[in-house]
């Protein structure tokens, strides 16, 4: 079978060292570490954002050697950003990288129909965010790579999108995401991945890893009383 | 994009163009009775080159103002404020010293050349995504040396006609221009124009931000290089027969975004269609003021341009605020 994602030596000078992941099967990675640790650049290096080297296969193919109209149905980035260069209405832009229809079941997921016509920049940071988060996943590409999806989102609709990643990879697809909510990721990830100074340092089950000695090292955090505390 | 505003834009132009030939009738008329050939001489070698001028340097205008701000992904780029234009204007000028004002080919040379620099020093010293406030400053230093370096050339003008020659063409002009002359500029837009057409599509989603629009598979160096070359192209063989005319690429992409639900890239084709009309309007105004003599199209659209340009900066305060 194809692995869904094979990454071998993904680099990007002086951000990330030659970093090799593999995503055998549909699965939800959630990619953690410090500010600075290398999680966008390892998103960028998979999505061939910037002068990024090494050998990147999504489904068995190079992204480079997909013109943009298929590079679309194997992956979509989502960047940590909520900048908008131009006031478009919320449908023009999920529409940007989607069809009509895609875009409408993307933003009805998402709760955006009534805002569809509204000027983004009408709109708050959080709308804003899951209009940007529609579409990223309305062309419902084989690799979803997000960064930090869920910052500037109330509660219930950080709950509501890990969610809906879940539905999104039953259906068939891979996400790999960047979050600094630990908790919020380990309750939903299928796979924890550690990262620190533009490397992975850890990868495995997320409970395991959120209990690991590691993690507390890299973020200089201990869990004490069920909330998260300064190692000193 | 809906098809009848641009429907309405086709007609138009098409009516600016009709009138810019006809405007004033009077003495045509007259002359069709008297002397056939000499009326139409005069349609054929006088009014229609000055109109495919306007019309060209006008959709030139709009097109590259479209590219250049979506690149930007600034509504205050345009060809005129990131010194395209003034560069062209030093280079041709220079040029026109060393070989005249009679070689088409050498002046345009010239003007695309010092376009071309304008706009990669723009690229150098404001970057590629630059704020609105670093874009301006750059743009008016470029714009400030490019003017100056004209002066001084101008100030050892070889002889009072080369200067006069030179300071008259940088007025920015379209009157006695030979159909010539005229295919010398509008073939070269034509050219650029369709050529950035193409751009769309990559250009709109830019709207995203850099790192989405590479996502997509678009080659965003190579889009920055096409779009710099193309407006140094269009805007240089433009400039080389009319001299600078400011304004119309700033307000012509700006009124076409609306037609386009803000998208930057569609815009291009509308923004061309306005930039046209802009100007033909603007000819058309220069030969119906009451003056008794021929003002510079250049004075005229900087005239209703700054106004416009003033409400514009008042109005984006907020952005040029962050």
């Amino acid at each position: 079978m194809i692995p869904l994602l094979e990454a071998k030596g993904a680099a990007l000078a002086g951000r990330l060292a030659p970093t090799d992941l593999a995503v055998g099967r549909p699965e939800l990675v959630c990619l953690v570490g410090p500010n600075g640790s290398g999680k966008t650049s390892l998103l960028h290096a998979l999505a061939r954002i910037g002068q990024a080297s090494g050998m990147v296969r999504i489904g068995g193919r190079r992204p480079e050697d997909l013109a943009p109209a298929a590079r679309r149905s194997l992956l979509s980035y989502l960047p940590a950003s909520r900048d908008v260069a131009w006031p478009l209405s919320a449908r023009d832009l999920v529409r940007l990288g989607a069809s009509e229809a895609e875009a409408d079941e993307a933003m009805a997921a998402l709760d955006l129909l009534p805002w569809a016509d509204r000027r983004i920049d009408r709109l708050s940071t959080g709308e804003r965010s899951r209009v940007l988060i529609a579409r990223a996943l309305a062309p419902k590409p084989l690799l979803l790579l997000l960064d930090e999806p869920v910052a500037n989102l109330d509660p219930l609709w950080q709950l509501r999108l890990m969610a809906i990643l879940r539905l999104a990879v039953a259906g068939g697809q891979g996400a790999v995401v960047a979050m600094h909510d630990l908790d919020l990721a380990a309750r939903f990830a299928d796979r924890l991945v550690l990262m620190a100074a533009g490397a992975i340092v850890g990868d495995g089950e997320p409970l395991a890893m959120l209990d690991s000695a590691r993690l507390g090292e890299v973020f200089g955090i201990k869990r004490a009383g069920g909330a998260w505390m300064p190692r000193d | 994009m809906k098809t009848l505003p641009f429907l309405l834009l086709g007609v138009a132009l098409l009516a600016a163009f009709a009138a810019s030939l006809a405007v004033p009738w009077p003495p045509i008329a007259a002359l069709l009775g008297e002397d056939r050939p000499l009326a139409l001489a005069l349609l054929w070698e006088l009014r229609l080159p000055r109109a495919l001028l306007a019309l060209a340097y006008g959709a030139m205008l709009g097109a590259s103002g479209a590219a250049i701000q979506g690149l930007f992904a600034n509504p205050l780029a345009s060809p005129d404020l990131t010194g395209t234009t003034s560069g062209a204007a030093l280079g041709a000028v220079v040029t026109a010293y060393l070989l005249g004002f009679s070689a088409p080919l050498a002046l345009a040379s010239g003007a695309v050349g010092g376009a071309l620099g304008a706009l990669l020093l723009l690229l150098a010293l404001a970057g590629p995504r630059a704020e609105t406030a670093t874009l301006l400053l750059a743009g008016l230093a470029i714009s400030a040396l490019a003017g100056a370096l004209t002066t001084l050339a101008l100030a050892l003008a070889p002889s009072p006609f080369a200067f006069y020659d030179a300071y008259e063409w940088l007025m920015g002009s379209l009157v006695d221009r030979s159909l010539e002359q005229a295919a010398f500029a509008a073939a070269p837009a034509l050219v650029a124009i369709l050529l950035l057409l193409r751009l769309g599509r990559p250009l709109d989603s830019l709207t995203l931000g850099e790192e989405v629009a590479q996502s997509f598979g678009h080659d965003v160096r190579r889009l920055r290089i096409e779009i710099v070359c193309l407006t140094a192209f269009g805007v240089g063989a433009c400039v080389a027969i009319c001299g600078a005319i400011g304004f119309v690429g700033l307000v012509a992409p700006i009124f076409a975004r609306r037609l386009t639900g803000g998208h930057p890239g569609r815009a291009i084709a509308p923004a061309a269609l306005i930039g046209g009309l802009l100007l033909l309007a603007a000819d058309l105004v220069v030969r119906s003021a009451p003056l008794g003599r021929t003002l510079p199209i250049g004075v005229v659209t900087a005239l209703l341009g700054a106004p416009f340009f003033l409400w514009l900066v008042a109005h984006m305060r907020w952005r040029l605020a962050r």
